[in-house]
């Protein structure tokens, strides 16, 4: 894209609509956080406070007093399992893909296609499997359920990393002798290292994000975070105070991980739009 | 929040059960008031039990009746509670993989054709005659026969025995109204001694609405929950039933064929549609806990609302208006002046692997003597011994409200396709009350879950035609 | 034997057999795992929603055929879960894109200060459905909420977001740009940021204005990225339920009742699994089509 000098005028007024639009991507989290510093019935008060006694009751009743700590050890545990779990299987496909073209353009669309399925379409056949054999609301059931979710994904990004790196690097390899998964070990990993990270990062964060299947496949022993904060909604009132709390410390992985991986991940995200 | 008060001296009252046991090593019954009723309890060492429940504070109540329980016979209890919303789901398919997840299951009524008809749960009739087991103190008449009806009984379609008692009343549930004495006497709606009067009719409703609104422009004097599905059909209920809906189920008849679109129906539906003037504008989002949370911010004179709902409103920390609220009935009509049923029930699990020690249980957390800790814990219970207590009258003044269910209930229906019927109606009140003509609306409705039983299998067309 | 597998193992370049068959055992994991994930169920469920399936074994199963089917396309609830569906993807989707191209285009000049606005903007999309929707219930309260209250500050009425059908449906649609416009921006900044000058310099040399620049050069070069972006953007929002879940549950009336909200509805609420795997059959008819249809547009982009 071309780029010119911009006039003062000009630049001043994109940045007045630029802070326009910040406000407003903004402002929720503020909101947020400011809610969960109130009390109970500052909270609700109207006209809001903007100046309030900030306490951080709700933080320490959520920490003590809930099953928060309890479900962020099992969001922790479904997403890490998951995002390792689908780094393992798509590497060597996107490498398979990458390099000799497995499957062709067919195979690389049925990967992307997977994305296409409404998770809700799935649950439910998998909901009555899963019954069946006694897999719901155990460890074991969202890692796996959540590979649907990001392995079209997990691919497509590695195979755009992996497409990067010249063929001769392989080749060079292979003819002194390596065998493929050595190439991928010793040659191909280190060069992708932030695209792998990027990728295991992004799964991670679908995958501490999900509701919708969480939901429906735990029932006490590893129900995750976002069903946790959902249950919040409690027939004695809704718990703002708790719940802003909460969805504030939960949200902080995420954006801990934007923070310092924001240049991979965002490549990630743009990479296969551009060609 | 239930009051502080009362959780200490709970919380003394276990340690203090706690401290006996221990003393006299056993369990035993002692003497003193404290562990007094528990001589029928055997000991359960090493047996887990586990209770289904849903967020709330009924449930904070059975938590400390459960401790209470395990203290006194070594049993480990849990009590897990989730979403209500997803709770059946859950329920049906541990039921599927095999059960055993669970010993006591609670649910609402409405769900009761799912877990009788499934065979999930136990008939109790033979267990309360089991003189081993059995609370001899239990007192089953200390129990509405009217909430037995409710919260035991399942006589409908497939029930494999119409007098089976499959579950005992968990959490009370009664619709009722809360209404602000300051605004009313300041308003001049006041009884001959000139305290605030509320009113016993849905037109009284309707003209201290009008003198509400003009005395207090800036504030909306009604609010009922109207949320399509649940509040929308429950706010109904007893509207209907006070227009000569028939008694105690006013939306179909014993064929699933629907009633709720006759002239009861209407008549109801035109004074709500009055009535949702005096209204605030999103009262159609509201739910159980926003129109709480409205009235608890004394943003209305007057409101409709389940009694779990009503201790936060009487407590001052949460609460704006804990000390100018009064409560009342549900108004009447016509036809009479009814209460709305909610609520839940407990029963034994029929796939669990300590049904004695269940039932042990489950006698514990429901039995007399227990009622009245209970109800002072924040629980709702349907018994008269605990509606005429002094002590919880007074902590609770909408308590002997909840025992006028004996002139008149309403009830949603409680067979399997319960949820689809009340979805449907829901979402089709909803629309009368956004501006559809209602005749037109209700016979659709009608016309909609008239398919819906027919699809169940239910046979409405015996009665009639698709409306 | 040992040396028959190391051979296999090590492709040699005058090996083409093995070297045809090992990358396929590459993807072979990745592939099986999806495939029994998917395919498998897919037909499980076709099954189920030929039959009335409660998911009790104790109740009678019974096979159905295509009633199921024929029940729903006569079912109103139905008709206008799709007409819903449809309203919102098509505004949801449209503003996006529009209001991301925006932004990347008010972002996209060699300023300092305007790269910065780069990254706050992407984290909406981080956050959790779930807590996104919860935020946004209790900013759109009419009387307690807050974006109200700034309506009001400034002089307009109050919105009665939730509790209007048609408002509520735009709640919907607000909160979902909210949430992914800055997904599309990122894209399209991206997407900006790798077109050449060449066309441009050219362009400014003949005199072409500002707008006639962004009309016929830059429009026509960033279309295929704003095709892929309108190709993700669709297929998930067609997906939308955590926010419907919490914000409104599918109501007022059914005004916001989407299709993955009332199969789960259907399937997990009121225990109609029969009906709830037919509306998911339907659903994924549904998705295949808009997904080939916007492929193809693709392809034809391509070969321009």
């Amino acid at each position: 894209m071309m780029h010119r000098q911009l006039s003062t005028i000009e630049l001043t007024i994109r940045i007045a609509v630029l802070i326009v639009f910040f406000l407003f991507f903004m402002f929720p989290f503020y909101w947020i956080v400011a809610t969960s510093l109130k009390t109970q019935v500052d909270a609700f008060a109207i006209p809001p406070k903007w100046f309030f006694d900030v306490t951080f009751e709700n933080y320490i009743d959520v920490l003590s007093d809930t099953d928060f700590l309890n479900q962020a050890k099992n969001s922790l545990i479904a997403s890490l399992a998951n995002a390792l779990l689908t780094l393992a299987l798509a590497l060597p496909a996107a490498y398979s893909m990458s390099r000799y073209k497995t499957g062709g353009k067919d195979l690389l669309f049925w990967f992307l296609s997977i994305r296409m399925i409404p998770p809700i379409v799935g649950a439910i056949p998998l909901f009555v499997l899963a019954a069946q054999y006694r897999l719901i609301d155990t460890y074991v059931i969202l890692p796996v359920l959540y590979i649907i979710l990001n392995m079209p994904f997990a691919v497509w990004m590695l195979k755009s990393f992996i497409d990067e790196i010249p063929r001769e690097i392989d080749e060079s390899a292979l003819i002194d002798g390596c065998t493929n998964l050595a190439v991928i070990r010793r040659m191909i990993l280190p060069l992708i290292k932030p695209g792998l990270v990027a990728t295991v990062v992004f799964c991670f964060i679908l995958a501490w994000n999900e509701f919708l299947l969480a939901n429906i496949f735990t029932r006490r022993v590893a129900v995750t975070l976002p069903v946790g904060i959902s249950k919040f909604i409690t027939e004695k009132q809704i718990l703002w105070g708790y719940i802003t709390a909460a969805a504030t410390l939960a949200t902080l992985p995420p954006i801990v991980f934007l923070w310092f991986f924001q240049r991979n991940l965002i490549r990630g995200l743009t990479l296969g739009a551009i060609r | 929040m239930k009051s502080s008060m009362s959780r200490r001296a709970l919380s003394a009252w276990v340690g203090a059960v706690s401290l006996t046991a221990l003393v006299c090593g056993s369990g035993q019954s002692q003497a003193g008031e404290l562990v007094e009723g528990s001589d029928w309890l055997q000991r359960w060492e090493g047996v887990k039990l586990t209770l289904s429940s849903h967020t709330g504070p009924t449930t904070d109540a059975i938590k400390e009746l459960s401790a209470q329980f395990a203290e006194l016979t070594g049993a480990e209890v849990e009590v897990i509670d989730e979403s209500w919303t997803d709770l059946l789901s859950k329920h049906l398919a541990d039921a599927a993989a095999g059960g055993g997840t669970y010993d006591i299951l609670t649910w609402p009524y409405i769900w009761t054709g799912h877990y009788v008809e499934g065979g999930m749960v136990e008939d109790l009739n033979d267990w309360f005659a089991n003189e081993e087991l059995a609370d001899p103190r239990f007192d089953m008449e200390d129990i509405p026969e009217a909430v037995i009806e409710v919260y035991g009984r399942y006589r409908g379609g497939a029930s494999p025995n119409p007098d089976g008692l499959w579950s005992v009343p968990y959490k009370f549930d009664v619709y009722l109204a809360q209404y602000r004495t300051d605004l009313y006497e300041e308003a001049g709606i006041v009884d001959a001694e000139g305290k605030a009067k509320p009113p016993e009719t849905w037109a009284e409703l309707l003209d201290n609405a009008k003198v509400l609104k003009e005395k207090f422009p800036d504030m909306q004097p009604v609010v009922f929950p109207l949320a399509v599905d649940d509040p929308m059909v429950a706010t109904f209920l007893p509207m209907i039933a006070s227009y000569g809906g028939t008694i105690p189920i006013p939306w179909y008849d014993a064929n699933l064929y629907p009633t709720f679109q006759d002239q009861p129906g209407q008549d109801a539906v035109a004074i709500l549609n009055e009535l949702k003037e005096y209204m605030p504008a999103d009262v159609l989002d509201m739910d159980y806990d926003r129109v709480n949370a409205h009235m608890s911010q004394g943003l209305a004179a007057y409101a409709l609302n389940w009694n779990a709902y009503l201790p936060v409103l009487l407590d001052p920390d949460a609460s704006t208006i804990s000390d100018k609220v009064a409560f009342d009935g549900t108004p009447g009509g016509p036809a009479g002046r009814f209460s709305g049923l909610g609520g839940w029930q407990m029963g034994v699990s029929a796939q669990s692997a300590n049904k004695e020690a269940a039932f042990q249980l489950l006698s514990w957390l429901g039995g007399r003597e227990r009622g009245v800790d209970f109800a002072m814990a924040g629980g709702s219970a349907a018994r008269f011994s605990v509606a005429n207590d002094p002590k919880v009258v007074e902590a609770f003044p909408y308590y002997p409200l909840l025992m006028d269910i004996l002139e008149g209930y309403a009830a949603r229906g409680m067979d399997r396709s319960w949820a689809e019927l009340q979805r449907t109606i829901g979402v089709g009140l909803n629309k009368i009350l956004l501006g559809q003509d209602p005749v037109e609306g209700l016979n659709e409705t009608a016309g909609q879950t008239f398919d819906q039983a027919e699809r169940a299998g239910y046979g409405p067309s015996a009665t009639a035609a698709r409306p | 034997m040992a040396t028959a597998a190391a051979e296999f193992l090590r492709p040699s370049l005058g090996k083409r057999v093995s070297q045809k068959r090992y990358p396929l055992f590459l993807v072979a994991p990745a592939f099986l795992t999806l495939f029994l994930l998917t395919i498998y169920p897919f037909i499980y469920m076709v099954w189920i929603s030929f039959h009335k399936w409660p998911i009790l074994p104790t109740l009678p199963r019974d096979f159905v055929g295509l009633a199921t089917y024929s029940f729903i396309f006569r079912d109103p609830e139905f008709w206008n879960s799709v007409g819903v569906t449809a309203t919102y993807m098509f505004l949801s989707v449209g503003l996006q894109l529009s209001l991301g191209f925006f932004l990347a285009l008010l972002v996209a000049a060699p300023n300092p200060v305007l790269r910065w606005f780069r990254l706050p903007f992407i984290i909406p999309v981080f956050v959790s459905p779930v807590v996104v929707g919860l935020i946004w219930k209790f900013m759109l309260g009419y009387d307690l909420g807050i974006i109200n209250y700034l309506l009001r500050s400034i002089g307009l009425e109050g919105v009665n977001w939730l509790g209007d059908q048609t408002n509520a449906l735009l709640a919907v649609v607000l909160v979902d740009v909210w949430q992914w416009t800055p997904f599309t921006f990122l894209i399209l900044h991206a997407g900006l940021s790798s077109l050449p000058s060449e066309p441009y310099e050219a362009a400014a040399l003949d005199g072409a204005s500002r707008f006639q620049m962004l009309r016929y050069i830059t429009l026509p070069m960033i279309t295929p990225v704003l095709t892929v972006a309108l190709l993700f953007r669709v297929l998930d929002a067609f997906k939308l339920f955590d926010v419907i879940y919490i914000l409104t549950r599918g109501g007022p009336g059914n005004a916001t009742n989407l299709l993955a909200y009332n199969i789960w509805r259907k399937g997990f609420f009121e225990n109609q699994l029969g009906y709830a795997a037919a509306l998911s059959v339907i659903m994924i008819i549904i998705a295949t089509v808009l997904a080939l249809v916007l492929i193809r547009v693709m392809a034809r982009q391509d070969r321009e």
